[in-house]
């Protein structure tokens, strides 16, 4: 079995790595919590004997406490230059601004803004005029082709990778790319639907991200889920549930 | 403002987005965590100024995916994964410096000690008896070193910062402690297994 590592170091990592049983950071944090005393058996003795969990729960606590540990003089420098660079940090909102001026501003005229609503109404009436004139004059379908209801289809295409079982962690996901699609959002699941990992991307592959590839461990079965939408957020294809699992022995990288 | 849970103060900002209101929930249920995030980034870099910067793009990439948050968990366990994702892929990213930092330590030990380990492990055992040895014979920090240099590939000196070790070699002088350890930890359990066999039994 060990032949088949390369190294020591991809040898230390599959053994030191998380395993199937590890929680999610969500659920170690329960540990920290009040009543840390409660948790499920399995949860607290799994917690007592795995090396990953504990050093996640050290990494978790070790965040949680820096805060209130705030003395060193280092520290407060770096939060001082945060402080002073918040307005960076937020640095889309001018954007946001210019986006909403032209008609928020319009609103902010007290004496526009029942004009406004005014308008508003009058467009909506013609809308509904319209809607119903267009509905009346309706051709009807021929023949065979009719049916009592209007069903609106979504396209369905393929996940092209991962899929099936995989003899390596899955470095990017790749599917058939649907033409009406403005975006495609992609999901990891757990047999028991937990969500693993979501994505967005306005192409037909992504790559999956260095943490979850590990969250893939072996003979773990996962599933994958693409669905596009278009430009106006309209689910326009899905490719359902594929399934992916990486073989034991092909966790090493 | 400044007694809502940070969960609170992010129903606020959703409902207000777009008023004035909104960046200053924003400003505040940052600013109560410029601390964290700042001492997490220090313990990583190692200086200020990358801290600064580490911890900006860490904010910047909260703000951007606030519309994510669920309520499923604290926002500081979010916050925390976010940093703690962002910090180990920017670790990643300077993938040639760790490698090199890495071999060097990991030759040293060897010249050192002419103790391969491991090799000698590759030979006869699995990873499971590997998984038994940690387990036995090294302690708690032993384990989150290796655990954070093999696995998160953090390099030796963030990990000397991250466990708050004290000690003048830090984190190496932990893996080369662990190394001897489980040299030792695995020559008894050679002799074990030799003596179970010879006297009929073999010891899986």
């Amino acid at each position: 079995m060990l032949n088949e590592h390369t190294s020591e170091r991809d040898l230390l990592r599959e053994v030191l790595g998380p395993t199937e049983r590890c929680p999610s950071t969500e659920k170690l944090q329960l540990a920290l919590a009040e009543g840390a005393s409660e948790l499920p058996s399995d949860f607290s003795d799994h917690l007592k004997t795995c090396g990953y969990c504990q050093t996640e729960l050290h990494l978790l606590r070790t965040f949680q406490e820096g805060g209130a540990r705030e003395d060193s003089q280092d520290v407060r420098k770096v939060a001082e230059l945060l402080r002073g660079r918040s307005k960076e940090v937020f640095r889309p909102r001018p954007f946001a601004k210019a986006q909403e001026s032209w008609w928020s501003r319009a609103f902010r005229i007290q004496w526009l803004a029942p004009a406004a609503l005014g308008m508003a109404t009058l467009l909506v009436v013609v809308g509904v005029a319209f809607q119903y004139r267009q509905s009346a004059t309706r051709p009807a379908l021929n023949g065979s082709f009719q049916s009592g209801t209007d069903v609106f289809r979504t396209s369905n295409f393929s996940v092209l990778k991962p899929t099936g079982d995989l003899a390596e962690r899955p470095e990017e996901a790749r599917w058939e790319s649907v033409p009406a699609a403005a975006k495609y959002e992609i999901r990891f699941l757990e047999v028991d639907r937990a969500e693993v990992w979501k994505a967005e991307t306005t192409v037909d592959h992504i790559e999956v991200p260095r943490m979850i590839q590990d969250k893939i461990v072996p003979a773990k079965t996962l599933f994958c889920e693409v669905v596009a939408f278009d430009s106006s957020g309209r689910k326009v294809g899905e490719t359902g549930l594929v399934r992916f699992r990486l073989q034991l022995h092909g966790a090493a990288q | 403002m400044e007694k809502l849970q940070d969960e609170e103060l992010i129903e606020r900002y959703r409902t207000q987005l777009g008023a004035p209101g909104a960046e200053v929930c924003l400003n505040e249920l940052f600013a109560r965590h410029h601390a964290k995030v700042a001492s997490w980034c220090l313990r990583i870099t190692g200086d200020v100024n990358s801290a600064a910067d580490l911890a900006q793009e860490i904010f910047l990439k909260a703000f951007q995916r606030l519309h994510t948050f669920q309520g499923n968990s604290k926002f500081t366990t979010w916050l925390f994964s976010i940093t703690r994702n962002h910090c180990l892929d920017e670790l990643r990213s300077r993938a040639t410096y760790l490698q090199q930092s890495s071999e060097i330590v990991l030759d040293e030990i060897v010249d050192l000690n002419r103790e391969k380990v491991l090799s000698a492990l590759e030979r006869r055992e699995s990873e499971d008896l590997l998984r038994m040895l940690i387990r036995e014979s090294l302690d708690e920090t032993e384990n989150k070193v290796l655990t954070l240099h093999y696995v998160h590939e953090m390099p030796l000196d963030a990990v000397s910062r991250i466990l708050g070790l004290t000690n003048q070699s830090g984190a190496k002088a932990y893996i080369v402690s662990a190394r001897r350890k489980l040299k030792r930890a695995h020559e008894r359990w050679k002799s074990r297994n030799e003596i179970s066999t010879r006297g009929g039994s073999r010891v899986e």
